[in-house]
């Protein structure tokens, strides 16, 4: 009963995300990988931030909240249909090419994968540490107690190692399943976990198919799939995927915003920009960055749309975690408070640090017991295809990647941890996050082989 | 289109980088690709051997799914300390600290799950370690916090049962229950539980 009452909860979230991406795109063709990539991940983000506006208001997720927040999506999907907008459904996204037919393969491979993660999820409550003494412990606080009078879990400074002022994405999340089973069974629950966490895959899927033809796509999701540090860290109820998960939407589409500058990219890159600030307190970071890198290309491109695109994704983004920013601020910062940190002296004091750090990066992408061979790859891809460098959208990826790596090496920098713990402890997850960026870039590299010297041929003469 | 701007006009530097770029790299398109190929199947096989290793992630999963000795092993210091919380009945719990584990820095670690797990656990109960100002992020905070509340903070606090973390005399870490009588039964003796390891 409870399985069933998780999986109607995670029906709720691909309807909701459904639902969105009607609105964002009406009357558009969906492809069956974006109903199940994009729609959940649309819709999961969205949930998460609805669950906490309500509790902000003093309604804590129960089935009450869930059965409104059902009902206000089917209507909402009743209404589009009556007016013939909602998002049809199609099963591919262009025709079937010569060659196709071997997708089997990496489908297989990746099917497994993803079969691996559940099974593993599912067959054990929460035991990896950080999953039950933050987010798991966060999402049985929320369960019991609406925000709207500040539980006091939050302002408990013996509760000070489970991060009080860590962001609530997942634990609402998982405390909306726990409403809908009417029970707290983290090992259940755990179902959710491994159905986000697993999102990642196909939102890689469709950044790559964006770019390149359907095999290659699918092998190189298929390496996502298969990575170790995926079977690590997926399922096992931390937050590490789902973040690697929303950024992955919102460097894709902030690419296809710099590309293309369709205003459904800048809502979608906004809304995945918000569910990265809201899920881990360095999602707020990257989100920042994330509207630097539109601000500076919009810069160079010196056009009005580009400018106003800029202004409003900061705005979109301020409005979506307005509350979340605003409610935080009084948060003890007993921990780690990478933010203060980074922005007071002790950043500049702390620079030398960087020698031990930097290495240690370099040593944990060469471990290939936790990474395959994924970085090489990515290497010798950029190589070969290095003509995607004149690519504006590559660039701004390569960027974006550079900031990532950089903030985070800071980040060590000023930690309170001692680093020879802390580094082999956390370093592969860290490096999670900017998979998809890796695997992006090795497959549009990839897509400028061959055809990319004809164009850049053809563009000089 | 590569080295030309959104006008259609070549940009003159981005196209002397490409002149530059194609002498050091003179391969054609269709070698890169399968080059390419050759790199991706590579990876990909490497990663579906890694998992045939008995040390693999696949055989750990495989491990949890069917219940092996090795996972049962695994899980059980998580599950005893569940077991320990269901014990508690429905007041709060003190953890105490004795022997070696007041001072000794080996078993901050294992002091650490063991306030984490517990904690969690219990939620909405607590377990107190430290008076409600101070900051705990590890063991060696607890440790150095050496709380001793007196009995009248117990039952401002609705605390029903002491857990004990502390040393035996063969050096292992114990772990005993220890359920305080009901507040009105002042002269009653603990009722004691062991959750053992």
């Amino acid at each position: 009963m409870a399985l069933l009452a998780c999986c109607l909860y995670l029906l709720l979230i691909v309807l909701v995300g459904y639902t969105l991406l009607s609105v964002i795109h009406p009357s558009s063709r969906m492809t069956i990988v974006q109903l199940i990539g994009l729609g959940p991940a649309v819709g999961a983000g969205t949930m998460g931030l609805l669950l906490f506006w309500a509790s902000l208001i003093g309604f804590a997720p129960s089935r009450k909240v869930l059965a409104i927040i059902g009902v206000l999506t089917l209507a909402s999907l009743l209404v589009m249909k009556k007016k013939n907008r909602l998002a049809q459904i199609k099963i591919l996204a262009t025709d079937w090419e010569k060659g196709d037919g071997w997708i089997v393969v990496p489908l297989v491979v990746t099917l497994a994968g993803l079969a691996m993660i559940a099974t593993g999820a599912l067959s054990s409550p929460l035991v990896e540490w950080d999953a039950f003494a933050i987010w798991g412990f966060k999402a049985k606080v929320l369960t019991y107690e609406a925000l709207r009078l500040t539980p006091a879990y939050f302002h408990d400074p013996t509760l000070s190692y489970s991060h009080l002022d860590y962001p609530l994405m997942v634990p609402f999340l998982t405390s909306g399943a726990y409403a809908a089973m009417g029970t707290v069974d983290d090992q259940t629950g755990k179902l959710v976990s491994a159905f986000l966490d697993v999102l990642i895959v196909p939102m890689v899927y469709l950044g790559l198919r964006w770019k390149l033809r359907r095999l290659p796509a699918a092998c190189l999701s298929a390496i996502l799939a298969m990575l170790p540090v995926m079977f690590r860290y997926a399922g096992v109820g931390c937050a590490d995927l789902l973040l690697a998960m929303f950024y992955a939407g919102s460097i894709l589409y902030v690419a296809r915003w710099i590309d293309r500058q369709q205003w459904q990219d800048l809502i979608l890159a906004i809304l995945f920009s918000a569910f990265v600030a809201f899920t881990k307190n360095e999602g707020t970071v990257l989100a920042l960055m994330n509207g630097a890198v539109i601000l500076g290309f919009g810069l160079c491109s010196g056009r009005r749309r580009d400018w106003v695109g800029a202004a409003a994704f900061f705005m979109g983004l301020l409005a979506m975690d307005a509350a979340w920013l605003i409610w935080s601020r009084s948060l003890p910062r007993t921990h780690e408070d990478y933010g203060s940190k980074l922005l007071s002296s002790a950043l500049v004091t702390h620079l030398p640090r960087l020698k031990e750090i930097i290495p240690a990066m370099l040593v944990q992408i060469a471990e290939f017991n936790v990474w395959g061979l994924l970085w090489i790859m990515a290497g010798v891809m950029a190589l070969l295809g290095w003509r995607a460098l004149t690519r504006p959208y590559v660039l701004a990826l390569w960027i974006l990647l550079g900031l990532h790596l950089l903030s985070y090496a800071l980040a060590f920098s000023v930690t309170p941890w001692d680093l020879t713990l802390l580094m082999p402890m956390i370093m592969d997850r860290l490096l999670l996050h900017t998979v998809p960026a890796v695997i992006f870039l090795a497959g549009w590299h990839w897509a400028e082989m061959g055809t990319g010297w004809r164009i850049a041929e053809s563009a000089l003469r | 289109m590569p080295g030309m701007s959104r006008s259609g006009q070549v940009r003159p530097n981005s196209g002397k980088l490409e002149t530059i770029l194609n002498q050091l790299i003179p391969a054609d398109g269709r070698s890169f690709r399968y080059a390419a190929w050759g790199v991706v199947l590579l990876v990909l096989v490497h990663l579906c051997w890694l998992q045939l290793r008995p040390e693999s992630e696949l055989h750990q999963i495989y491990a949890f799914a069917t219940q092996s000795t090795a996972s049962r092993t695994a899980l059980m210091q998580y599950e005893q300390l569940d077991r320990i919380a269901d014990q508690t009945g429905n007041g709060n719990v003190l953890l105490k600290l004795a022997g070696y584990a007041k001072t000794n820095p080996v078993v901050e670690n294992s002091l650490s799950f063991v306030y984490f797990r517990t904690s969690y656990a219990l939620y909405p109960r607590r377990l107190y370690v430290a008076p409600a100002d101070q900051v705990i992020n590890n063991g060696r905070d607890m440790m150095r916090i050496e709380f001793s509340p007196s009995q009248q903070w117990l039952h401002e606090h609705d605390v029903r049962s002491v857990f004990t973390f502390g040393n035996d005399n063969a050096g292992g870490e114990t772990l005993r229950l220890e359920i305080l009588p009901p507040r009105d039964d002042q002269a009653g003796m603990p009722t004691n539980k062991s959750g053992g390891n």
